[in-house]
């Protein structure tokens, strides 16, 4: 036995020897009177209610400890002074722990010993290693919006559902958000259910979805379609937002009926667990609602209001920022001319206008992000009413405003550009095209949806460190182009990787003069991760190291990948080139949906295999039945010193087949090339908002 | 009947000071300790099956016990806090021989983390082996084990460094 072990023990001795005080004689005797007052399993005079299944609680031979209500009344009539809440203990479940964080309602279940109901509160669920011949319990959380089952994890839940007081204003809903952190649980809402893995936050409120599947649809209808385009722009420039023409196109897929409906959501990706099982499943193959609840979920998150604090604020900022530019040109010029008391006085009113400039700008988001929706239809078309509510309801459009496409479409086209371009901050104008009188009278609905973001970076690049810099086209040859330029930028997340998509260990330390083993080979390429203000929008740059080589990595790019190769960045101090961009796209979208899968939509729907869309009208009139003429899909981006400012939108025009489809494949020109990829996309949800690859910054033909 | 309360006052005996020394690290005195733990005691006595695991089902009674009672004093403990001050009442019984070393131990042990503290005092005091505390603290026994060891140490690094001061 070595010194330190003798220490030890003799440390361990010295502490037995001290004598905890004893219990007081009166005390120890009051116990013991308890005892011989109350036969096991009675409940009198104190009553006990134990929720924890006591069978459980025996062949586990582990703690259960439940929800108990006391009295101290008359011993012959006990009455329970506590409501049965939730005590703030852990509750121990064979093979389980749960902990509340904090104040939490929850109790476990008197008849079901594996489920536990969570009222109100966040609970940290832990599977712990089980004792010889134990099994571990499948364990069900259940709360007002769904339940949460899982199998040997670690995760957090909390749920929130409103009091009286939180109901009359109706400001608070029923939600429920599990966050995992190692392992599978399943979320089950009766809407729907949705799984989730280590580092998935999965969220679902009453009566609603869990987001997570439109988001799944989203990112793979994004992935799908820049392949697509990606093949009929070979070489150019590809700007585009997935989420747009998603939105625009579910909106469209909620009155497809039939073959048209299982195209429409083969191609916008809708999950398996969305599809109809049933003798109506043919007709309506797809639960919709599922994917329209959660578009809803997704769309509150990217449409938070402002509170009235943030309006007053982001109102005040542009005047706070003009007076404090009058200060320093003031301050410069009594500098110059020597006035030092008159300098100092200037001086210090900069400071403070500087101080109050930037306590307006920490109280708003860092960043706009904006998305709406409008359906716009022929006045004298008879909607079902089932269809217009349903897109009202989940995509906020207000209904569906009236319109004179039969003896006005110039005007009406005029009125629905003007919508889109003052969403858009004029960035996009004239999304919907001038039609012949002859096509223009057939229109009858043209649905639309808009996003707009303008983000800060968290740290902006110097316009000083801006050059014109060489960069190399995809074919070799090096033209100059402007570009920005950081050194040791510390908030993006880097990292490299090899040809298989695996990550290349970049060093962290390295010899002076060391050239090689600093970056993967030249099949390999690079990541990088940038912030806006706010954090929670980022742009992701995925750059190969060959100049031919992005053709490998767009081949590869799919939601689980660069889910994966995300997950992978880490942060670090990074020397940044990227050059200013400023990008213009047009996209006419019907041969790019139909080579993906929906070509019945864009068929004439008397043909044998025409489209259906009989889910939006309310007329059998064979002549009321409609059909996709154009999809029209137009985006702006332009990447600086300061930020970007990205946004785009998307027209479905539907019409009625009067003669034939006069549908005109339009393939747009582009000045551009490529040689990197970028997605701009919402942290918290996942949500891929804008997608684009450049290969010449300066917008011309390779 | 009889034979169970005669096993039930021996366990009582044996363990009721350890037990108040656990739930002193919720409690300001030990008056109120032991409160907590008769409080426990009434709400154990119901379920209680054997006393081979009877530390666990008494260790989730004190804890709700004593986050009950200290919900239901906040109010009455603020204004005492005001007024007078905190508990200085010794854990151990006083010999005084050892009193100065007796303060030191009680010092280092009252600032060991809640985790350790538990882990120390149902080894120590409760007698309890590895497994049982494991068990207890719905830990593995290898976690209860290295707990206790990184207590005693920090409590032997602490008093060896107060010693040179």
């Amino acid at each position: 036995m070595n010194d330190e072990m003798r220490e030890f023990e003799d440390f361990e001795a010295e502490l037995q020897s001290l004598r905890p005080r004893r219990l007081s004689p009166g005390m120890s005797g009051e116990m013991r009177e308890r005892m011989l007052e109350q036969p096991a399993g009675a409940g009198k005079p104190v009553l006990l209610r134990w929720f924890a299944g006591a069978a459980a609680m025996a062949a586990c031979a582990v703690i259960a400890v439940g929800i108990w209500a006391m009295s101290s009344g008359p011993a012959d009539s006990p009455t329970i002074v506590q409501p049965p809440v939730g005590e703030n203990v852990p509750i121990h479940l064979a093979g389980w722990r749960i902990d509340p964080v904090g104040q939490a309602d929850y109790r476990m279940d008197e008849d079901q010993a594996d489920l536990v109901r969570l009222d109100r509160g966040e609970l940290h669920v832990k599977s712990i290693p089980l004792a010889a011949g134990e099994l571990r319990a499948a364990l069900k959380i259940q709360t007002s919006v769904g339940t949460a089952r899982a199998t040997g994890t670690e995760f957090y839940i909390g749920t929130h559902s409103p009091g009286d007081r939180e109901l009359k204003g109706k400001t608070m809903k029923q939600l429920t958000r599990i966050f995992i952190i190692t392992g599978l649980v399943n979320l089950i809402t009766p809407l729907g259910d949705v799984t989730g893995g280590a580092g998935e936050l999965l969220a679902a409120e009453i009566n609603k979805a869990p987001v997570k599947h439109a988001v799944q649809a989203n990112s793979d209808f994004a992935f799908d379609m820049f392949k697509q385009l990606s093949a009929e722009n070979a070489g150019k420039n590809l700007f585009f937002s997935p989420y747009s023409v998603s939105s625009a196109l579910a909106m469209t897929a909620e009155g497809a009926r039939g073959e048209t409906a299982m195209e429409m959501g083969k191609v916008l990706r809708f999950p398996a667990a969305t599809r109809r099982i049933g003798k109506d499943a043919q007709l309506i193959p797809w639960r919709t609602s599922l994917i329209h609840t959660g578009m809803s979920g997704l769309n509150d998150r990217l449409m938070a209001d402002d509170t009235p604090a943030q309006k007053a604020a982001r109102k005040k900022i542009p005047e706070l920022r003009k007076a404090l530019e009058a200060l320093k040109a003031k301050t410069k010029a009594l500098r110059a001319q020597r006035k030092w008391d008159e300098y100092r006085k200037s001086y210090k009113a900069e400071q403070a206008a500087a101080a109050e400039l930037n306590k307006a700008s920490s109280q708003v988001d860092q960043y706009e992000l904006r998305v709406a929706n409008a359906l716009w239809g022929e006045k004298t078309y008879p909607f079902l009413d089932a269809y217009t509510n349903t897109i009202k309801k989940h995509y906020n459009t207000g209904g569906i405003f009236p319109a004179d496409f039969k003896n006005n479409y110039p005007t009406e086209r005029t009125k629905i550009n003007n919508w889109v371009a003052g969403q858009t901050k004029d960035r996009i104008k004239d999304v919907i095209p001038e039609l012949p009188p002859e096509e223009a009278k057939r229109v009858r609905l043209i649905l639309t949806n808009a996003i707009y973001f303008k983000g800060a970076w968290s740290v902006p690049f110097s316009e000083a460190d801006t050059k014109p810099r060489d960069f190399t086209l995809a074919d070799g040859k090096k033209i100059k182009a402007p570009i920005m330029n950081a050194r040791w930028l510390d908030v993006g997340c880097y990292g490299a990787f090899n040809a298989d998509g695996s990550l290349f260990k970049t060093p962290v330390k390295i010899k002076r003069g060391q050239k090689t083993g600093l970056y993967p080979d030249a099949k390999g390429f690079a990541m990088l991760e940038l912030p806006y203000k706010g954090d929670d929008i980022t742009m992701v740059l995925i750059a190969p190291n060959a100049h031919d080589g992005l053709g490998v990595i767009e081949k590869k790019l799919t939601t689980d990948n660069l889910a994966a190769w995300i997950g992978k960045l880490q942060k670090r101090k990074t020397n940044v080139f990227l050059p200013k961009f400023k990008l213009e796209t047009k996209y006419e979208m019907n041969d790019t949906l139909k080579a993906m899968g929906m070509a019945r939509a864009f068929t004439d729907p008397r043909s044998p295999k025409g489209a259906d869309f009989t889910g939006m009208c309310a007329s059998k009139d064979p002549r009321h039945r409609l059909y996709i003429t154009k999809v029209i899909h137009k985006a702006f981006v332009e990447v600086n010193e300061k930020g970007t400012e990205a946004t785009a939108a998307t027209g479905v025009m539907m019409a009625e087949a009067v003669s034939l489809p006069p549908t005109v494949p339009f393939t747009p020109t582009f000045q551009a090339d490529r040689h990197f990829l970028f997605v701009i996309r919402d942290k918290q949800t996942n949500s891929i908002l804008f997608m684009g690859r450049i290969n010449n910054p300066l917008g011309k033909k390779k | 009947m009889d034979h169970d309360h005669g096993r039930w006052s021996a366990w009582l005996d044996e363990h009721g000071p350890a037990l108040v020394l656990l739930a002193r690290q919720w409690t300001r005195s030990h008056a109120e300790a032991e409160d907590v733990v008769q409080d426990a005691f009434v709400r154990f006595w119901p379920k209680r099956s054997s006393t081979r695991k009877a530390w666990g089902y008494m260790y989730a009674c004190m804890r709700s016990a004593a986050m009950d009672r200290q919900r239901s004093d906040a109010r009455r403990r603020k204004r005492e806090e005001l007024v007078g001050p905190s508990d200085n009442e010794s854990l151990f019984e006083h010999r005084l021989e050892h009193d100065e070393r007796r303060q030191a131990i009680e010092q280092t042990l009252g600032s060991l983390p809640d985790e350790q503290k538990e882990v120390v005092i149902m080894k120590i005091w409760g007698g309890l082996t590895f497994r049982s505390i494991g068990q207890a603290l719905a830990i593995s026994a290898n976690t209860a084990a290295s707990r206790y060891r990184y207590a005693l140490n920090s409590m032997r690094a602490e008093l060896r460094r107060e010693q040179v001061e």
